[in-house]
């Protein structure tokens, strides 16, 4: 278990300074970073004076290993806009990103769990076809068009729900749902198939000729071994739902990382973009990293593979 | 081929139909759109669509926008980009992807380690962080949209073609190509390539409702095509705005989206049982968006 635990940590750690290098490469990669900071038609002499001033004169490598070291010691720029570092500035707002992908998730679990049980043990029942139309719409409808449809409806038409901002648990309401559609659509769709798969093994036809009750043979015996791809799956999901928060958070003006971000493409602010998208890439590693931990300890073989 | 063609069934034939729709639609739009999609009539602005019974607006199915652009012809119109940009995107995305995703399953070793963990890095980055973190540097753009999902989406290519090449390499026909003295290139482009072009064909029909779907939400977030070219994403950015009032400026082109991107799923969905899903190849490709986000 230890040697496991030591090769996945050592792979989080190569994760992680590959998404920083790519972070740098697509900067460097896509143009001249002056570009960002200078108006168009500003005179050669102080484009030039501007990229020595940055280090941006120096050779590739060079300026990576900087931007590394910077990126080490926490400090991933300054924001133009709001003249302040980019790092704390995300970070500030990350816990309202988290909440929301966390009640997503939540929620997402809460309704697909059980839905995609009980659309594998009522097969071809109604609910079977409740569940494949939710996910039909849930993995085809654009998040942002399914946002704006609820606050049409629950917002102008009902005036139920306010319709943008943070703080209160009304106004989490219709962000999370929007966020969690996807995320219930692709949880049910698994759990019905490796329930599917499971309730046609010889240990549940056992079970039940032990005369055990049918809820005790589902949760006990059944869902306990179609666990493991849900389990990866949620993880996966989790981390989607960080990057689905970038477009539902700007539906909802929810003050989270993803509109800070896309508030920031908009003014041409780098910093922050490339902050943000660290912050939540290695949010999304660590993620998986306790997702294959926890997988290691449902199922034992994987440790020793 | 034949045997493929008999086994379309109703949800098949539903996604060749929406699919086919929308792609007439891009192709035919100067003939059957009713109105110049960037006309603008003022007089006509932000009116409903022309069934409602308040204020409907003679002429314009779909209702106008605040330009008093017509809604219909702009959703028409709107088909072009999302197509064009999905296309373009998947073929760049798949060419490189499958390359990778050969050589890696092909060559093994030390190749396969370094390509396979840049993957699991690429895995790390939602999509739509990649796209902002490019989009913001080289400004928004059709061209740059289809480089961001290049670079990004690749991998579900490779991850792919990587396990199918994995398997097909260990068996008889490939160990006689090496024997009987069959070149690298030919084995891969000529023997191994050919194998496993269907499974690849389904990830990239679903890739393709993919790449509509954040298209679509690039273009909402102002970071897709700019404003003149009616996109269905940019549609909807205006709708938000005019919610309050406008609602036909939001529905029409979220279900337009929602309809092309479930002809793209259903076709994906059809060619994957197409594929005995009992096979690896099956099984490798039962979930192939596992990872992907949007």
């Amino acid at each position: 278990m230890i040697s496991f635990l030591l090769r996945r940590l050592w792979q989080f750690v190569i994760v992680v300074i590959g998404v920083i290098t790519i972070v740098f490469l697509l900067q460097h990669l896509s143009g001249d970073p002056t570009n960002l900071l200078l108006p168009i038609d500003s005179p050669a002499e102080v484009r030039t004076e501007l990229r020595h001033q940055l280090g941006l004169d120096q050779p590739l490598v060079v300026q990576y290993f900087k931007f590394l070291g910077d990126v080490a010691q926490g400090n991933l720029g300054t924001s133009y806009r709001f003249r302040q570092p980019a790092l704390e500035l995300v970070l500030e707002r990350f816990p309202a990103t988290l909440l929301l992908a966390g009640a997503a998730l939540l929620l997402s679990l809460l309704v697909a769990l059980p839905l995609g049980i009980l659309a594998a043990v009522y097969r071809n029942s109604w609910i079977d076809t409740l569940a494949t139309g939710i996910s039909l719409v849930g993995q085809a409808a654009p998040v942002y068009w399914i946002g704006l449809l609820f606050i049409l409806l629950f917002s102008v038409q009902l005036h139920w729900l306010p319709t943008m901002g943070g703080g209160s648990l009304a106004a989490l309401i219709m962000p999370a749902t929007t966020l969690a559609l996807y995320s219930i659509a692709r949880i049910m769709r698994l759990t019905r198939s490796a329930m599917l798969d499971v309730l046609h093994q010889d240990y549940i036809r056992m079970a039940r000729a032990k005369g055990l009750s049918e809820p005790l043979v589902l949760i006990k015996h059944a869902l306990r071994n179609a666990a493991i791809p849900i389990v990866t799956i949620i993880g996966l999901q989790f981390g989607g739902l960080l990057g689905g928060a970038v477009i539902t958070e700007t539906v909802f003006a929810w003050p989270g990382v993803g509109r800070l971000a896309v508030n920031a493409v908009s003014q041409r602010d780098f910093p922050i973009v490339q902050a943000a998208t660290v912050v939540i890439a290695v949010a999304f590693s660590l993620i998986n990293l306790v997702v294959d931990l926890l997988y290691a300890f449902l199922n034992p073989r994987v440790r020793l593979e | 081929m034949l045997r493929m063609l008999a086994s379309i069934d109703t949800k098949a034939a539903v996604g060749f139909g929406l699919v086919a729709i929308v792609a007439l639609c891009a192709i035919l739009a100067p003939w059957i759109s009713p109105y110049d999609p960037n006309a603008q009539d003022l007089l006509n602005s932000v009116a409903p669509p022309a069934w409602v019974s308040h204020g409907g607006a003679a002429g314009h199915l779909l209702g106008t926008d605040r330009l008093g652009q017509d809604v219909l012809s702009r959703i028409i119109y709107g088909s072009r980009v999302s197509l064009v940009a999905a296309f373009a995107a998947v073929i760049a995305s798949g060419a490189i992807g499958i390359l990778l995703g050969l050589v890696a399953g092909y060559f093994g070793g030390w190749v396969a380690t370094s390509i396979m963990r840049l993957v699991d890095i690429m895995l790390a980055i939602p999509f739509i962080l990649i796209a902002l973190v490019f989009m913001t540097v080289s400004g928004p753009s059709l061209t740059n949209l289809v480089i961001a999902f290049a670079i990004a989406r690749w991998v579900q290519f490779t991850r792919i073609a990587y396990g199918l090449v994995l398997e097909l390499r260990e068996r008889e026909f490939i160990s006689a190509c090496i024997t009987f003295g069959v070149s690298k290139f030919d084995i891969l482009f000529r023997h191994i390539l050919i194998n496993i072009a269907g499974p690849l064909l389904v990830v990239a029909t679903l890739e393709l409702g993919f790449v509509i779907l954040i298209e679509a939400g690039l273009s909402f977030l102002g970071l897709g095509t700019p404003p003149e070219i009616p996109s269905w994403g940019g549609m909807l950015q205006e709708g938000r705005a005019l919610i309050n009032v406008a609602w036909w400026l939001t529905t029409f082109p979220g279900i337009a989206i929602m309809l092309t991107v479930v002809g793209f799923n259903f076709i994906g969905d059809w060619l994957r049982d197409s594929f005995d899903p009992r096979t690896d190849i099956g099984r490798s490709l039962a979930d192939p968006m596992v990872g992907s986000e949007r």
